[in-house]
């Protein structure tokens, strides 16, 4: 190594999007916030100079369609989602390719294989193929960083948007990444060509036409690409992998013969075929579904995929190693003896302590509401103690479920959408225009806490300020709702549990659409807010256990007594002073804590 | 492939917001300052609301998985009792796990509330490979006593493992860490790199337990009687309730519909404007109606 080298440095892939969107010259960068996506436009609102638009978009929708706009207007465009974002984005996607782009446009879809923050594991490279769109999968930081670069190339050279798919784990994982230099990208003018860019059925045809001829000519390009490599040893097995699974397969089986392929749409066809040729038997090694064994089968290749190794969930060396024992291709290892395993509660996440969330739901518990849940940290709600949630869907469904439950009839029972201030702007707000035009008898509570709480905190259309944290229109909940048409619209604290009450019992007894509005910033973001700390008086407490529904963590049991029933102890390093478990006592022994302390309050947690 | 060159595993555990990601960031820099390939993957989302927290580092001249498989991480270090324990499946049969005596009780092991039993490891034997850490005695007798930083002692814990020079794990705590408590995040590093571990054999093979409780024989249930003529279906008992043990029934009468889940606290009775429900402390025989 000499002294010239540049420097590696340790990046998450999606810090490596980030700094490749920079280096490839992105003018205007935008997205919605998901997790594992979300830190792309953040990295990136860091790192790059204020010429560069970088911002949060209210849904995917918009944020393509953004995204389209800056391309055709000569700028290079990095657009960010999440898996189940690309669908809210799927319209101006499958018609993208037919326009083409005026300077490069990449969209980034990162899934979430085996579920740890979403709520279902699809597998966008399908919709890739479905859009006719090239497809990149990087499979370490080092690739995330020269892919994003090779698509914006791309997709000018080849007039179409491309999609960069990343996994939880190719966003998340850290490796080392060694730059390059930053490319001198000239803006390019927009140019007027109707015929292009107004898909009227007329010109939509022919541009059809020009995809489908298109894709053979892109797929010649895949077939000398670098970013597929044979990387030939043992010929005995051939693995075919992209992405994190190329890498379980090189940790498993070091000596076999891989092609790892960084393209998967188009396939290098002939490639892949001579890779076959050279090999005795042929495997895939994928994550969810049998998208290249499919392909590769419709080759009329013979090739094994998911016989061996699992549809569902997320792939680790583990599964990779047990499929090729079960494949033959390894040994299985002689059984172990089994570790006397160790009884152990899993610890769920939870709401945290102090959050705004909890009052809504302890009183449409109360209630005996139908709760239409959404997306979002409140989606919690669904588990013991608060348990007061339904049904949960996807973005925004909560309030159209609760307007088609409500024509369904609910007797007895109020029906009720709960949806966080920016899921309504995602796409909750076409839905209660819906509500209010179809006449349904139904409480939407819209739960503004000023952010995108679920994801980090990320500003929304209502937070007053953008990514960069410069101030911005601030959109108003009540007055959307008023302008939408519903008639009654409240704001309530969800910190005074008796207004909530109120509120919720008021509105869930009128005939029609009512909105409450629960409005409290956010506990954690964009800044931590805390109050007094709150202690509770041991001689009064009865261990009635009413406050310990509200499932705030800085609720426990007291040390100091062992037996049932149990009193109830605040730890002072989680408690928020939300005030809400002393509202809740019936005892009223719960109350601040009274000023001035005789020793600081003790590191000692809750041992 | 030499054994020499095959990657080494570690786990970092904890509960989100203790600090794991800092710490595998801290550990991560200190392997790519040393020259080596190196990878950490974590599971962010969800898990940073109170969830278990589990980073995998990987080092060594070339590394391909992100992961670590189970049975063969040469060291887990766990900020939290319970977390660590949960880790012990990943470690190697030669590895070691240092875990920190910390505790976090998660409000769902405190569902118990009639037996007041909490479901956490607290007096269990462990298994030989298990160094336990008292991160806050070491940390306590500097500034270093802060929730925020004592964690970072078990990285000094870590440092005496690994064959990096302590002034790369100074400089990665000073990149990595915020400004403001790098200088308590040194000092604790400081102590755990100092802290001497018992000797094998003499090591407390039960980590000494608060007085959290045993697992207590549930006591008798309360019997609860409702005078059905006198309730006029106000449903304040039922909304009260902590336990929702009362419903109303198709006469809008209260009923005690979940005794298995009463705990005798008498909110109902107290609160009942018509004086309709009567809370006996567990009789030893429920009287006939």
């Amino acid at each position: 190594m000499t002294s010239a080298a540049p420097a590696a440095t340790l990046l998450s892939g999606n810090e490596a999007i980030a700094l490749g969107a920079l280096h490839a010259g992105v003018r205007v960068a935008t997205g919605y916030p998901g997790t594992p996506s979300t830190e792309v436009l953040e990295q990136l609102a860091r790192i790059a100079p204020a010429s560069v638009h970088v911002d949060w978009a209210p849904n995917e929708k918009v944020a393509l369609d953004v995204g389209v706009g800056a391309s055709l207007g000569g700028a290079r465009v990095l657009v960010t989602m999440k898996h189940v974002g690309l669908n809210v984005a799927m319209d101006s996607l499958m018609t993208s390719p037919l326009m083409g782009v005026g300077a490069g446009l990449v969209v980034l879809c990162a899934d979430d294989p085996g579920m740890h923050s979403s709520q279902n594991e699809q597998d966008s490279r399908l919709l890739a193929r479905f859009a006719g769109v090239p497809l990149f999968e990087p499979a370490d930081s080092q690739e995330a960083y020269e892919f994003i670069q090779t698509a914006l190339q791309l997709s000018e050279e080849w007039d179409t948007p491309c999609i960069l798919r990343t996994t939880t784990r190719t966003s998340h994982a850290r490796s080392r990444v060694v730059p390059g230099p930053a490319a001198d990208v000239s803006p390019r003018p927009f140019v007027r060509q109707a015929r292009k860019y107004v898909m009227l059925p007329a010109h939509a045809r022919v541009r059809h036409l020009a995809q489908l001829e298109r894709l053979p000519r892109l797929q010649a390009l895949v077939e000398t690409h670098p970013a597929a490599r044979e990387e030939m040893g043992d010929r005995a097995v051939g693995v075919v992998a992209s992405g994190m699974a190329y890498q379980y397969v090189r940790e498993v089986l070091p000596t076999a013969s891989v092609l790892k392929l960084g393209i998967t749409f188009p396939l290098p066809v002939e490639r892949i075929r001579r890779f076959a040729g050279a090999v005795r038997r042929l495997l895939v090694v994928e994550e969810l579904e049998p998208y290249l064994e499919d392909e590769i089968r419709g080759l009329g290749l013979a090739v094994e995929g998911k016989r061996w190794f699992p549809r569902a969930g997320e792939l680790s060396p583990e599964l990779v190693r047990q499929g090729l024992q079960a494949a033959g291709v390894l040994e299985a290892p002689p059984a172990a003896a089994a570790a006397p395993a160790l009884a152990l509660r899993p610890r769920p996440p939870v709401l945290c302590a102090g959050c705004s969330h909890a009052t809504p739901f302890l009183v449409l518990r109360e209630l005996g509401a139908v709760v239409h849940g959404d997306i979002g940290c409140y989606t919690l709600a669904a588990t013991e103690p608060l348990a007061a949630m339904d049904t949960c869907l996807a973005m925004g469904s909560s309030i159209g479920m609760a307007v088609g439950m409500a024509r369904a009839g609910s007797p007895g029972r109020p029906v009720v959408a709960t949806i966080g201030d920016s899921t309504f702007f995602h796409s909750g707000m076409a839905a209660l225009l819906e509500a209010v035009y179809s006449r349904a008898d139904i409480t939407v509570v819209i739960l503004d806490n000023g952010v995108t709480a679920m994801t980090g905190g990320q500003p929304t259309p209502g937070s007053g300020s953008d990514l960069r944290g410069q101030a911005a229109p601030r959109a108003s909940i009540p007055d959307i709702c008023r302008a939408l048409g519903v008639a009654t619209v409240m704001v309530v604290d969800p910190y005074d549990l008796g207004a909530t009450r109120r509120a919720l019992r008021a509105a869930v007894r009128q005939r029609g659409v009512s909105v409450v509005v629960t409005s409290r910033a956010c506990v954690e973001a964009p800044v931590k807010n805390r109050g007094r700390v709150y202690t509770v008086a041991a001689a009064r407490c009865d261990g009635c256990q009413l406050c310990m529904n509200l499932g705030c963590p800085a609720l426990l049991w007291d040390q100091a007594r062992t037996e049932p029933p149990r009193r109830v102890w605040i730890d002072p390093q989680l408690c928020s002073g939300c005030t809400v478990c002393a509202q809740l006592c019936p005892q009223e022994a719960i109350g601040p804590v009274v000023a001035p302390e005789p020793e600081p309050v003790g590191a000692a947690g809750p041992s | 492939m030499t054994a020499a060159a095959a990657p080494r595993s570690l786990i970092l555990a904890g509960v989100g917001g203790q600090g794991v990601l800092l710490a595998s960031n801290v550990v991560a820099q200190v392997c790519l300052d040393a020259g080596l390939d190196v990878k950490k993957s974590e599971v962010h989302g969800m898990s940073q609301r109170g969830g278990t927290v589990v980073s995998h580092i990987r080092f060594g001249p070339t590394v391909h998985s992100v992961t670590v498989e189970p049975h063969t991480a040469d060291w887990v270090v766990a900020f939290e009792w319970a977390e660590g324990l949960r880790c012990l499946g990943l470690l190697g049969p030669g590895g070691t796990a240092f875990i920190s005596r910390e505790r976090w009780v998660p409000p769902s092991a405190l569902d118990d509330r009639r037996g007041g039993h909490v479901a956490y490891p607290l007096d269990q034997v462990v298994p030989e490979q298990v160094v336990p850490v008292d991160t806050f005695t070491i940390a306590a007798e500097a500034a270093a006593a802060k929730a925020a930083v004592a964690q970072t002692v078990m990285l000094g814990v870590l440092s005496r493992q690994l064959e990096f020079p302590a002034d790369a794990w100074t400089a990665a705590i000073e990149r990595w860490a915020p400004a403001k408590s790098v200088p308590d995040n040194l000092l604790a590093f400081e102590r755990g790199r100092r802290w001497e571990a018992p000797r094998a054999g003499t090591l407390p093979r039960v980590a000494p337990a608060p007085a959290v409780g045993p697992p207590a024989e549930p006591p008798p249930a309360p019997v609860v009687t409702i005078e059905a003529a006198w309730c006029k279906g106000c449903e304040i008992c039922v909304a009260v309730c902590p336990e929702r043990c009362l419903v109303m029934d198709a006469h809008d009468i209260a009923v005690f519909a979940h005794p298995e889940r009463c705990t005798g606290c008498r909110l109902c009775s107290w609160l009942c404007p018509d004086l309709a429900i009567d809370v006996a402390a567990a009789a030893a025989a429920p009287v006939p109606a």
